[in-house]
């Protein structure tokens, strides 16, 4: 059975905007499914669907086979959601956080106290649990999250962009964490990054979202792989067709496209291929204004599916713009 | 439903109490409304006729005339200020009530909702919760009221027995019941906490003089005498006053407990169909 099972899901918001263009994807026991794209590419959507707090506009969405529309309380018992905004009441302690979260699944008020500890002292907050979170730090906070996600034990723990914010050595702790709880527990989890490293790093399986849209899905070796090569992008003055052309015929190079004003140069290996590629490009008389080589990465994989830079934006929605434009006046 | 109710209910009084400063305010706020506004707006001594030589019965003719038909009939005696005092504490409910909607829109606000909305509890029991804990505010106000006002001088009816403090608090509670749900009924679908200040804004004062909190409604004109018997706050006094201060009579008490029942099961049945409507 898989744990999380989406059917062409859509999702349009009162107002015009498309957030989901029809998603489907299935996530099988044991699995970290990491959903990477840029912000406002419907990744929160998509979370936030599974969590049966919205309902999609039309498409399916079951965890454990249970229908999150048709039967949320029963997904509800059986999830565990740590949300992109911080949830935990900054006026109580962290263990009274844990504790009321735990009562709200109808665990005793003893043992709710009991299994709170023994989550604080996972996530590393045994010292802080008395403490107001007000004086927590942002990684605190975060792992505080992870632990209130965890109260009732679930099946599936969705984490929505839960490194945000973090500084380097915060998110390393995290990546800890939710590592462990994979190999450790057996937990299924499902995560949405705009973090190209995260994905990487700890996913067993990738899917890129732009614009509502899975472009692609895999591992990321394998995603990595299709790619086939590496890749050198070259800044020059004026990108003309002919440069284009002219570097197409050298030997090794696999394919060339114009990604906004920079050329990319897909290549077998860059190091054999750029002495050549040096020579071509000073035969043209243009100038070069940069130059940089990057080996197989997600970031790579996104501009080879999207054909643009990974960067993030909001959906060029026409109508919008105009009910934006609307609220300003 | 309870035991999730009982979580979140007690989180509300956590959060409540941690700010010591309410604590002051409980105080604070009735002592100035007792001691400033009370004591200044003194209606019945200006229904004492002063001394008139040489026409002594006269005067004493038509004070015990004033005193029969008006004095006694609307405010129990020549004591304002302990009219004045159990109107206000219903008053106080409504200040206190009025504000409940605001926690929601705030848990709303910093994502704190998220957490309630994806546990598998009954959406009423949010809003119960937040109902009982402005209830328990609500009360521990009235009670902070009252012992402040006896010590300014409220004087009760003389014959006041445990029975008359209980109907006291009964009445109070529903009112508390009544105006926390449709206040927070109210909050349910609102995102910004500037409007749940402009809707209290609008209804405090409105409510407050519209009944007779203030002033016995009988002196008004007919358009606001309707007004001012449709306002539960009204109905509230008429019984509060009966126990306390022993103004009017049984039948009052009875229909006036008629309307405050009706009221509070309408503001329940509204609590409710809002609360389904949370998302």
């Amino acid at each position: 059975m898989w744990v999380v099972e989406v059917e062409n899901l859509y999702k349009i918001y009162p107002g015009g905007v498309k957030a989901l263009n029809g998603i489907s994807f299935r996530v099988s026991k044991g699995e970290i499914y990491s959903i990477l794209g840029p912000n406002g590419a419907g990744k929160t959507t998509t979370m936030k669907i599974i969590a049966t707090l919205l309902k999609p506009t039309s498409g399916s969405a079951s965890v454990m086979g249970i229908d999150v529309t048709s039967n949320p309380d029963a997904v509800r018992r059986i999830i565990g959601y740590v949300p992109q905004d911080l949830s935990a009441d900054d006026e109580l302690t962290g263990v009274e956080n844990v504790i009321l979260q735990a009562r709200l699944y109808g665990i005793s008020k003893g043992e709710a106290r009991r299994r709170a500890m023994e989550l604080l002292e996972m996530v590393g907050l045994k010292d802080a649990a008395n403490r107001t979170v007000r004086s927590y730090s942002g990684g605190m906070r975060r792992r505080l999250e992870l632990a209130m996600g965890l109260v009732n034990d679930p099946e599936l723990l969705i984490l929505d962009e839960p490194t945000l914010g973090l500084d380097v050595q915060s998110r390393l702790a995290l990546w800890d964490y939710i590592k462990r709880l994979k190999n450790e527990g057996g937990l299924t989890i499902l995560m949405t990054t705009h973090y190209m490293d995260e994905a990487d790093k700890l996913s067993t399986r990738v899917a890129i979202i732009d614009r509502g849209r899975i472009v692609v899905e895999g591992s990321p070796e394998e995603l990595k792989s299709r790619i086939g090569g590496d890749v050198i992008m070259v800044k020059v003055s004026s990108p003309l067709q002919n440069i284009i052309d002219k570097i197409g015929t050298i030997e090794g190079v696999l394919s060339v496209d114009l990604v906004e004003n920079l050329v990319r140069i897909k290549v077998e290996s860059a190091e054999k291929t750029m002495a050549k590629l040096l020579g071509v490009l000073s035969s043209i008389n243009t100038s070069i204004e940069s130059i940089s080589i990057a080996k197989p990465t997600l970031d790579q994989v996104f501009i080879e599916y999207t054909g643009r830079m990974f960067r993030d934006e909001e959906p060029s929605d026409f109508r919008k713009q105009v009910s934006v434009w609307r609220k300003r006046r | 439903m309870i035991r999730e109710t009982a979580a979140l209910y007690e989180r509300e009084m956590i959060k409540w109490f941690r700010q010591k400063v309410q604590l002051v305010f409980i105080v604070v706020v009735p002592l100035m409304w007792m001691g400033l506004f009370g004591k200044s707006l003194n209606f019945s001594v200006l229904l004492r006729i002063p001394e008139i030589p040489g026409a002594e019965h006269l005067r004493n003719q038509l004070q015990s005339l004033i005193e029969e038909y008006i004095v006694k009939r609307y405010f129990g005696g020549y004591d304002y200020f302990s009219f004045f005092v159990v109107g206000m504490l219903s008053i106080f409910i409504l200040f206190t009530t009025m504000w409940s909607g605001m926690s929601f829109v705030f848990d709303r606000r910093l994502g704190y909702l998220n957490r309630f909305l994806v546990a598998p509890i009954p959406r009423f029991s949010i809003v119960l919760s937040k109902i009982l804990s402005s209830i328990t505010r609500a009360l521990m106000q009235a009670t902070a009221l009252l012992v402040i006002a006896l010590g300014l001088g409220l004087t009760l009816k003389s014959d006041v027995n445990f029975f008359d403090i209980l109907m006291l608090y009964a009445v109070i509670a529903i009112l508390a019941l009544s105006f926390s749900s449709i206040f927070t009924a109210v909050a349910v679908r609102i995102t910004s906490h500037d409007l749940v200040i402009s809707i209290a804004n609008l209804v405090n004062l409105p409510l407050m003089f519209t009944s007779n909190s203030i002033f016995p409604i009988d002196q008004m004109p007919q358009y606001l005498q309707i007004i001012a018997r449709a306002n539960p706050i009204t109905h509230a006094n008429n019984i509060t006053r009966f126990y306390l201060l022993g103004i009017g009579d049984l039948g009052t008490v009875a229909i006036s407990a008629i309307y405050l029942a009706t009221f509070m099961v309408t503001s329940i049945i509204i609590a409710i169909i809002a609360s389904r409507k949370i998302e």
